[in-house]
């Protein structure tokens, strides 16, 4: 598939999915009730933050900014344009200036666009909220990925209106398409434009796509990974502990739809793997119990996994509303700042 | 085990089918729900693959054997009985075929019941197994006659010995097939297998006795009957011809162009729903002789409803030519008539020029003259033979008469002299010795007649016991005459036998013998059975006039030979009958109708065997020449077809013609209760079961047999009903509706 630059928006995307208007589909994904429930939000967390940092935060990392930290050592090769001039004159020794740096807290969104992100039992007219039935993938239901879709768009939304950067990383097997970190208002248009309209087919490599992204990013960063998780533990840990090892921080949304957490189907049922897992044809309520122990028991290995690494963890359906977690984003967001001021 | 109803059964079997192509439809028809979780979905069907499979196996043997079950009970299987259809132990199937004159009874598309007996043996037969199973096949036709026995397993063989039964002209004899059915069985018996016994008839009344008793079939034999024809069919036949004499005196030839008019009453019957209807019915007499045949006489009987038999009387001239003849009756036109074989009857009678008597008297000594009132024989000769004797000298003259008079002197008796007479009058008994009398037997014995007088004597009389020895009379003659108050004669009252010297006469009988008195008579004390008492005093009842065949074990009415005995002398000092108008009729009718009855004629009933003049060895049939039946006199010879045959003798000559008639009782087509022959059939074994030619196909089923208790269809429907719970169970149970309670609501997945 091709891959090509969206010079005009910025977004970088594959496929040949009709690009629409990015204000039309954000009107799409987030409902009214969405919009206003985002609004509430952000007073609670500039009230929240407000007199503490106003809007910006401290950054672990030290650079050459404003602000003095220490002396250190010359060595050959530093940038000569750094070196503190009246200490050499007072000690006759070479050293070079650093500065605390200042910076945005910055938002990566990585939604899952692979082939399990597609299946969906809620209407889409239901969900969406503006009488519209059909997705702009020509879906009638609305899938996983459009409920990501939508929590990608509050979340960005949220942290663009603070002012902070927020970025999109659209992946499967690899990155799909990416919009660049940026706090104007325009990117979050673009962030919804490129989800909206992305294909969702491919098989998922959770590992090769964070180390794609993690290679793009040098700041330290707030990972959102929208995704359902549907692969392998280890796979997922071990993504979860290069993020880690690079210091960003990570909250995990896993997606699931009501089917795949009740399964309440009652007769015999052929099914077919979006991921190209082979057909069977089962009576569903014999293997009800199974699945769900299974299903049950990924789900708890996924947030014993992510808590352990120090991050959060938070299951979304599909039939819920995006309060809860928008609430985790937010709590996760000011304690990430008060280890930017105090760490 | 026998199914009633095979092609349910099969059909059943297909239908085992059904659930397995209604899952495989299910399977085409679903669209699958394309899903994303499913790695949780394969490990859940991976780990419980074995038992799933294995619950799925267990619920699909549960609903077909469900379904076998219920076509196994609408089958209508039978416990302990052999099917005509179906594997297993060799079957023997006996077929007994319904041959009998019944079963020519056509139905309205012309098909004989004998037609759909035999397609239905037919397809019995190609229900067995070439190679294991064996048939047998017994003609019903009376006598019953084994065509393929003991049992062949050379089917082909047996199929073709069906299509080449023939109908018989006799009743069925289904007695006779069980019996020698019963002792095939007891010889077959080291054989094994099931043996099944196919009775194919209608059972209407002339094919199934219900009163003749059946023999039990040992064993497990299965009795499988063709269903009784419930409607039954008319017919109309006729039962018997009986001429007013047997014997017709031609005269001689030229003398008369169309000889002696005699009357013959042909008696008729109908049967079946026919009766109940007023219909019609033409017959035509004939009588055929040596040198021609007679004019045709006609009748018609025209029927009224409710009359089942009907006797039309019918003038027949004698045929030209002295000999054997033949008294055809012939019904040629009838409503309702389904049975043509019984619609022609064959009376053999005798056509003569003349009769000749022989007198057993001594001869008039030269000088004597005139007729002595004290002499029987003298009565006698004017009596017989009016023509022949003058009257005013008593001489013989030459007359031409119906009746020639020969006069033999007791002394001089011998074979050739009597060889040729047709009757012997006894006048004076008591001049003949022992072997005098064993002549006379012998004459009674060919058919000749023996007309017997006491002699006007008051001595005791010992020749009476010489009679009774010789001729093997049961009757008990007095020794010594007894003297009457001049009694008067009378016909008995009731006249039921078959022998009746006056029953042409007798309505003028009572005016012609009330003048005659009785003074002296030799009676016979006892012995005397009803019926052959032919004149009796009125009086004291006691029989004047006698007539029996000789031979004590035989019947008077059916053996050849005629004894008359008159109690009374004719002399003027024992009766005044000889002085009466009387004597000449009644000599003259014990004469004639004597002779007819000692005569007897050559007839039978088919089935039965035809008495044949002694001297003959062979009957050949006059209608089918190639037909010959040899005659064995220890063994009986049956002849089922109805004809004339002629009796032949060593030589080649003939001997005498021999009529087989049709068997009216088997011509009786009334319909049988189904309830009485399945009660009179169940005698055989244990119950009957009915079979059905289905029409069309051919094939033959059981049919259902509601008093049947061996049926095993409520048992197996009750294991259908239990293993329909079963499964509902089983299948709420594997698919775990029993374990966790889940929403109902409809999946709304993606559909592909």
């Amino acid at each position: 598939m091709a891959e090509h630059m969206d010079i005009r928006r910025g977004v970088k995307s594959t496929g040949s999915a009709e690009v629409k208007r990015p204000e039309e589909d954000a009107s799409l994904y987030l409902h009214p009730a969405t919009l206003a429930r985002l609004r509430s939000f952000e007073l609670r967390a500039k009230m929240i933050v407000e007199g503490i940092m106003s809007g910006q935060h401290r950054s672990p990392y030290q650079g050459f900014s404003v602000e003095f930290a220490q002396h250190r050592p010359y060595v050959p090769g530093d940038d000569v344009r750094h070196l503190d001039w009246k200490v050499y004159a007072r000690t006759d020794k070479l050293h070079l200036k650093q500065y605390q740096q200042e910076t945005n807290l910055d938002l990566v969104v990585m939604v899952d666009s692979s082939g399990s992100m597609d299946y969906g039992s809620r209407k889409f007219a239901e969900a969406s909220g503006l009488g519209k039935s059909e997705s702009p993938r020509g879906g009638m239901n609305w899938s996983k990925f459009d409920h990501a879709t939508a929590l990608a768009a509050a979340l960005s939304y949220i942290t663009i209106r603070q002012g902070d950067r927020a970025g999109l990383v659209v992946y499967a097997d690899e990155i799909r398409a990416l919009v660049n970190r940026s706090s104007a208002m325009g990117t979050w248009r673009q962030i919804v434009g490129a989800l909206s309209t992305h294909p969702v087919d491919h098989p998922t490599d959770l590992g090769r796509a964070v180390d794609q992204t993690i290679a793009k990013v040098t700041n330290r960063c707030l990972f959102a990974l929208i995704s359902d998780f549907f692969t392998d533990p280890d796979a997922i840990r071990a993504a979860l502990a290069r993020i880690k090892h690079r210091g960003h921080d990570v909250i995990i949304f896993q997606i699931v739809d009501r089917d795949e957490e009740e399964f309440g189907f009652t007769s015999t049922t052929p099914f077919l793997g979006l991921e190209g897992e082979p057909l069977i044809r089962i009576d569903p309520r014999a293997l009800r119990q199974a699945y769900l122990e299974a299903f049950q028991s990924h789900a708890e290995t996924l947030e014993r996994t992510t808590r352990g690494f120090g991050f959060d963890y938070q299951r979304v359906s599909t039939h819920d509303w995006l309060g809860p977690p928008l609430a985790t984003f937010v709590a996760r967001r000011n304690a990430q700042m008060k280890r930017s001021k105090f760490g | 085990m026998t199914l009633l109803h095979p092609i349910l059964f099969g059909a059943g079997l297909a239908c085992i089918a059904i659930p397995i192509v209604i899952h495989l439809l299910m399977r085409r028809r679903r669209k699958p729900v394309k899903w994303g979780a499913m790695r949780f979905l394969l490990e859940a069907y991976r780990k419980h693959k074995s038992r799933l499979r294995l619950e799925q196996l267990l619920l699909l043997a549960t609903r077909c054997l469900l379904i076998g079950l219920i076509a196994a009970a609408l089958a209508r299987p039978i416990l302990g009985a052999s099917g005509l259809i179906g594997a297993g132990q060799a079957t023997t199937l006996y077929i007994l075929v319904d041959n009998s004159l019944t079963a020519q009874a056509t139905g309205e598309d012309g098909e004989s019941a004998l037609d759909r007996h035999k397609e239905a043996a037919r397809d019995a037969i190609e229900s067995l197994t070439v190679g294991g199973d064996r048939a047998s096949v017994i003609a019903l036709g009376g006598p019953a006659s084994p065509v393929v026995l003991p049992p062949s397993s050379d089917l082909a063989g047996v199929a073709q010995a069906i299509d080449q039964l023939t109908p018989t002209d006799s009743r069925a004899d289904l007695s006779g097939a069980i019996s020698r059915l019963r002792s095939e069985l007891s010889l077959d018996q080291e054989e094994g297998g099931r043996v099944v016994v196919l009775v194919l008839s209608e059972f209407l009344a002339g094919s199934a006795d219900l009163t003749a008793a059946l023999e039990t079939l040992a064993g497990d034999a299965v009795v499988v009957a063709s269903a009784p024809d419930e409607a039954g069919r008319s017919n109309v036949s006729i039962i018997g011809v009986d001429p007013v004499r047997s014997v017709l005196l031609a005269g001689e030839a030229g003398e008369r162009e169309t000889g002696q008019q005699s009357s013959v009453a042909v008696r008729l019957r109908r049967s079946g729903s026919i009766v109940a209807a007023a219909s019609a019915s033409t017959i035509r007499v004939r009588v055929e002789g040596t040198e021609g045949t007679s004019p045709v006489s006609e009748a018609s009987i025209e029927w009224t409803p409710g009359t089942p038999e009907a006797t039309a009387n019918v003038v027949v001239s004698a045929a030209p030519g002295a000999g054997d003849g033949v008294i055809i009756a012939e019904l040629v036109a009838s409503d309702e008539d389904t049975i043509a074989a019984d619609n022609t009857w064959r009376r053999p009678i005798e056509v003569r020029r003349s009769l000749k008597v022989g007198l057993i008297t001594p001869r008039r000594l030269a000088g004597e003259g005139g007729l002595d009132p004290t002499r029987t024989s003298d009565w006698l000769r004017v009596a017989l033979a009016p023509e022949s004797v003058d009257r005013e000298t008593f001489a013989a003259r030459e007359a031409a008469g119906d009746v020639q008079v020969v006069v033999i002197d007791p002394g001089s008796l011998d074979s050739a002299r009597l060889a040729d007479l047709d009757a012997v009058f006894l006048p004076s008994p008591e001049m003949l010795d022992a072997d005098g009398w064993s002549r006379m037997r012998a004459v009674a014995d060919r058919g000749g007649l023996v007309v017997i007088f006491p002699p006007a004597s008051d001595r005791v009389q010992l020749w009476t016991d010489l009679v009774a020895d010789a001729m093997d009379l049961p009757w008990q003659f007095a020794r010594e005459a007894v003297e009457l108050d001049g009694a008067t004669i009378t016909e008995p009252a009731r006249r039921d036998a078959a022998v009746d010297l006056f029953s042409l006469i007798n309505v003028e009988l009572e005016a012609l013998v009330r003048p005659v008195r009785v003074r002296k008579m030799l009676p016979v004390a006892g012995g005397v059975e009803p019926g052959e008492a032919q004149l009796t005093l009125r009086e004291s009842g006691a029989p004047i006039v006698l007539a029996r065949a000789p031979g004590n074990g035989e019947s008077s009415t059916t053996g050849r030979g005629l004894v008359v005995y008159f109690a009374s002398s004719l002399s003027i000092e024992w009766t005044n009958l000889a002085a009466q108008p009387a004597l000449l009729p009644i000599i003259q009718e014990t004469l004639r109708q004597g002779v007819g009855r000692a005569h007897g004629s050559w007839s039978t009933l088919a089935g039965g065997t035809p008495r044949t003049p002694t001297e003959a060895v062979e009957l050949r049939s006059e209608e089918r020449q190639r037909e010959v039946i040899a005659l064995d006199r220890s063994n009986a010879v049956p002849v089922r077809h109805a004809g004339l045959w002629r009796a032949v003798d060593r030589s080649g000559a003939s001997a005498g013609v021999v009529a087989v008639n049709a068997d009216p009782a088997g011509g009786r087509t009334d319909a049988q209760s189904p309830d009485l022959v399945r009660s009179w059939l169940g005698s055989m074994g244990e119950g009957v079961r009915w079979l059905a030619a289905a029409p069309g196909d051919g094939a033959t089923q059981l049919i259902d047999d509601p008093s049947d208790n061996a049926s095993v269809s409520v048992p197996l429907l009750l294991a259908a009903l239990g293993l329909a719970v079963v499964e509902v169970f089983l299948a709420r149970w594997f698919s775990h509706a029993l374990v966790s309670k889940r929403a109902d609501r409809v999946p709304e997945g993606i559909r592909a």
